[in-house]
């Protein structure tokens, strides 16, 4: 495409030498002739950009490595360095002089170090490299979507862009603790029994002595104690107390409310890096851990186990779910269709070429035919019978008479005008009328946004395989076109701000659905339980306080089954924390009282107060233990609770 | 990483730097070859004898070099262009008039136009390094006031590019003298098929007054042609080059929109009757009506029965 400085310079130059060849050639032939030279070398720089443009497009390779401590490696760690380095060659052809060459950073992530832009040249005998490092902070996917190209001849006359797709994801998996750092801070509680193996005060077949007790008929002779039989000269059988390990099943929540926010900042990659956080070390423990990945759908279950591979299916669990984005499937049409459009534009320029994607003149124009009223169309006609009836066209001609008097030839065009308008007025108002009516299309706003949602629907349509319908529905059908828009937002990792109140004023993702799925997970949980176990259970529930009866049952059955269960709730990171229900009430500052968003920031933060402490109470009276995810260290919580369970902590 | 990778990026260049012109590698390099055809262009004005010329066009060109006034290289064209034209500075008084037959590769001719050539192409290169090589590729209402525009990096230009520069100064000087020579000689004649002739005197062309076409015409006419069969040319080559490195998703996106631009007002239909029988179940349709059906509903009937009540009184009158 030409710059404004080329457009410029290219007027220039054609109005000099069409003066130059008019005019001027009879007294000054170096007017045509620095003219021609200079449109020659014009067309001939324009010739010569578009022929090694595009013949560099087709010979591009592109490599992509990422490394962290300097290996290659197919997924990423949470909390970790790692370079993102890419290798970019023309495998053969013209040297491009000026090029840009940028990786489009994953949503979420920010540079540490490098460059992801090299403005630099292009030849076969150099290949160019973008080298940067990232460090994401949270457990999920990064997705690089591939490389802009931006090409310019020397003079800046000439412009094209365009974007290698290269799309590739990246699992981020939780970052790794040490087998001793925060979780395993004292080991009073387990140093008797091997790791993984703890004690349980009832018989059973371990190595560790229960108690003594007089011999039965049947009891195996392996397990008498004959020293103490010999000194009570009776038998005396010896008991054995159990060796079992413990068993943590984590619950979380990946409904809509826990992924709301922005990418690696959301409840629920926190709860997941927690979640990873206990299970790597009760892993190191050698405790058996399951998992059960709940949301408003269904539920997903890993069974407790502790081997290595288990941990890592585990952790590739985890990152999977924190990467999930929302799903707003019922978002402000106009919002996503702004957002969907400039992404295609970064990603997608050359399917958004005109050649390409059309948008045909007639796309605009709005048919009168298809309004409500085009059956008063029939009126004109009817006037138009009328008058070329015989009666009608006399009353025409005998009014036109009336009114023009006309008393020569010099009168006629007065007549025939004043004629012609009552035999046609209706035909012309009305085609007047089809004109304004149809021509209100090519007014700007609606004719951009026609145009974007017909370009996109293009492009939906090709990615997805559909038909060519599908472009027209996603022009007339907004619920069908936010769809497709929101998916291919989420697809690229993008997220429109979600509409998060209903107009009454509800939260739209409050997701109740998700407690009954929650409750039958835990029974079913419960009922394949050997022995005592803890359920810690990270889920969004604050908002879920009237709904929360299903699961206050399913924690009160695991209490009667001796289980423990904790419930870890996230907790807004720009919320203060709540305050103690003790506590004098805290009363908005007077100069604060006038401003009404310091009210409802007042009132929305008591009310969450409420809801919170509401929650806690009913849990908390239904035998869990409530912790905020902000509230201190979960993790060392957790496993303290597991110490608890075993070893010395359980003794009843 | 290898000796043949390209560096890490240099840091952009600050632009409003006057010190930069000789600070930076690439921009001292253009800025010696675009002086050095303006001081030739200068020159061969100073020769034709147009002195106000030469101190106008070497204001332009300080001001282009110096001042970077992105204006300057269109000004400086233009200038030539009047001064060859009137080289007194004073418009309707013309040297004498040319034997435009003849003028073709005058040796001051050839070095004004080589001069001024190398001064354009090294002030819009010294431009690209030190303005702007590169438009913002988001609106201009989004762009930011201070935000940096691509320029090139600043790195010494290699010897190939700088003898590129003046082996196509050199094809272009002779293009516009071949070019201008063919126009000359060629003669445009209705009369015949093709036509054209070449080298025919003028006498020969009195055949027909109507169909008569003066040296101007006739050499537009040449010039038009000649341009048109490039732009023609150009355009079916890269078009078909085009076709042939389609992608497969291109060539899936244009025969999507060939279909739908076919068949999309039978598809319109049906999606305004899915659209009516979805509101009308959902009850959203709507209930009121427009402006515009206002007017169709009100406002044609009233005009109508005006016209009606005309008509009938007037008659009866």
């Amino acid at each position: 495409m030409l710059t404004s400085r080329g457009y410029w310079f290219l007027f220039c130059i054609a109005e000099v030498a069409l003066v130059g060849v008019l005019l001027a050639a009879r007294y000054a032939p170096t007017v045509p002739i620095l003219a021609f030279t200079l449109v020659l070398w014009f067309i001939g720089e324009w010739i010569w950009f578009w022929i090694r443009t595009n013949a560099a497009h087709s010979r591009i390779s592109i490599e992509r490595h990422i490394l962290q401590n300097d290996r290659e490696l197919p997924t990423l760690w949470a909390g970790m360095d790692c370079t993102v380095r890419i290798t970019i060659r023309l495998k053969r052809g013209f040297t491009l002089p000026f090029v840009s060459l940028a990786d489009k950073l994953p949503v979420g992530q920010h540079i540490q170090a490098g460059h992801r832009r090299n403005i630099t040249r292009l030849s076969a005998s150099e290949p160019v490299v973008l080298e940067y490092t990232i460090h994401p902070k949270a457990p999920g996917v990064v997705r690089f979507e591939g490389i802009e190209f931006r090409m310019a001849d020397l003079c800046g006359f000439f412009y094209r862009r365009s974007f290698f797709r290269l799309p590739t994801e990246y699992l981020v998996l939780p970052p790794l603790t040490d087998d001793d750092g925060t979780q395993r801070a004292n080991k009073r509680f387990n140093t008797l029994p091997p790791p993984g193996v703890h004690r349980i005060r009832r018989a059973g077949s371990g190595t560790e002595l229960l108690h003594l007790r007089d011999y039965l008929a049947g009891d195996p002779p392996k397990t008498i104690a004959w020293k103490a039989s010999a000194r009570k000269d009776k038998l005396i059988t010896k008991e054995l107390e159990s060796d079992v390990p413990v068993r943590c099943v984590l619950f979380l929540d990946a409904s809509n409310s826990t992924r709301l926010g922005t990418v690696g900042n959301t409840p629920l990659a926190k709860l997941a890096g927690i979640g990873a956080g206990v299970l790597q070390a009760a892993a190191s423990d050698r405790d058996l851990v399951g998992l059960t990945v709940f949301d408003e759908t269904g539920a997903k279950v890993q069974k407790p186990a502790r081997t290595r591979r288990h941990t890592m299916q585990l952790l590739r669990i985890f990152a999977e779910t924190a990467g999930r984005p929302a799903e707003t499937t019922d978002g402000d049409a106009a919002t996503l269709q702004r957002y969907a459009y400039s992404l295609a534009q970064d990603i997608y320029p050359d399917m958004l070429d005109k050649r390409l994607n059309s948008r045909p003149f007639g796309l605009f124009w709005i048919p009168l035919l298809d309004s409500r009223l085009k059956w008063l169309l029939i009126l004109p006609l009817l006037w138009q019978l009328f008058t070329w009836k015989a009666e009608g066209f006399n009353t025409v001609v005998q009014t036109t008479l009336d009114i023009t008097r006309p008393r020569s030839m010099n009168d006629l065009p007065a007549f025939l005008i004043v004629f012609l308008f009552l035999m046609l007025a209706p035909t012309v108002l009305t085609g007047i009328y089809w004109f304004l009516f149809g021509i209100r299309g090519f007014l700007p706003t609606r004719r951009q946004l026609l145009s974007e949602r017909k370009q996109l629907g293009a492009l939906f349509a090709s990615r997805d395989g559909d038909t060519p319908a599908s472009i027209e529905r996603c022009i007339s059908d907004d619920e069908f076109f936010v769809a497709k828009a929101s998916r291919f937002l989420v697809e690229h990792h993008h997220q429109p701000p979600p509409k998060l109140f209903e107009p009454n004023g509800d939260y739209r993702f409050r997701c109740p659905e998700k407690i009954p799925i929650l409750a039958t997970s835990l029974l079913r949980t419960i009922g394949m339980a050997r022995d005592n176990e803890l359920y810690i259970i990270l889920a969004d529930l604050v908002e879920l306080n009237d709904d929360i009866e299903p699961l206050l049952k399913s924690i009160r059955v695991a209490r009667g089954k001796h289980h423990q269960v904790l419930v870890l709730l996230p907790w807004p990171e720009d919320l203060p924390p709540p305050r103690d229900p003790r506590a004098p009430v805290n009363e908005l500052p007077k100069k604060n009282r006038t401003a009404l968003g310091s009210v409802i920031q007042f009132t929305l933060i008591g009310e969450y107060h409420r809801k919170f402490e509401a929650l806690r109470l009913k849990l908390v009276r239904a035998g869990a233990h409530v912790v905020r995810v902000n509230q201190g260290e979960p993790v060392r919580l957790i496993l303290a609770r597991l110490d608890r369970i075993r070893g010395a902590g359980i003794r009843r | 990483m290898s000796q043949n990778v390209s560096p890490i990026p240099l840091p952009p260049v600050k632009p409003n730097q006057y010190r930069e012109l000789f600070t930076n590698p690439a921009a001292r390099t253009y800025l010696m070859v675009a002086a050095g055809g303006l001081l030739v262009a200068l020159l061969t004005m100073f020769l034709i004898g147009s002195l106000i010329a030469t101190v106008l066009l070497l204001m332009v060109g300080l001001c282009g070099l110096v001042l970077r006034w992105s204006a300057m290289p269109i000004f400086f064209v233009v200038l030539v262009c009047y001064f060859s034209y009137a080289p007194l500075g004073v418009p309707f008084v013309f040297g004498s008039i040319s034997n435009i037959p003849t003028s073709n590769f005058r040796f001051l001719d050839v070095v004004l136009v080589g001069g001024s050539l190398v001064y354009l192409i090294g002030q819009y290169r010294l431009f690209s390094i030190v303005q702007s090589g590169m438009p913002f590729d988001a609106n201009k209402l989004f762009v930011k006031t201070r935000a940096k525009p691509t320029v090139r990096p600043a790195e010494a230009p290699r010897d190939r590019e700088l003898w590129m520069l003046f082996a196509r100064v050199g094809i272009f000087v002779l293009g516009g003298q071949l070019l201008w020579y063919a126009i000359t000689n060629w003669r445009v004649d209705f009369e015949r098929v093709p036509p054209v002739v070449f080298m025919a005197p003028i006498e020969g062309f009195r055949r027909s007054d109507t169909l008569f076409v003066p040296d101007y015409l006739s050499r537009f006419l040449l010039a038009f042609g000649f341009f048109l069969a490039v732009a023609i040319v150009s355009r079916f080559v890269f078009w078909y080059w085009r076709l042939l490195q389609l992608q497969r998703d291109q060539a899936q996106m244009i025969l999507i929109d060939t279909q739908w631009s076919e068949d999309r007002r039978e598809m319109n239909r049906q999606e305004k009757w899915r659209g009516w029988q979805k509101g009308k179940i959902l009850g959203t349709n709507r209930t009121k009506i427009g402006c515009g059906g206002w007017f169709l509903a009100l406002g044609l009937p009233l005009i109508l029965l005006v016209l009606f009540i005309l008509v009938l009184n007037l008659s009866s009158g």
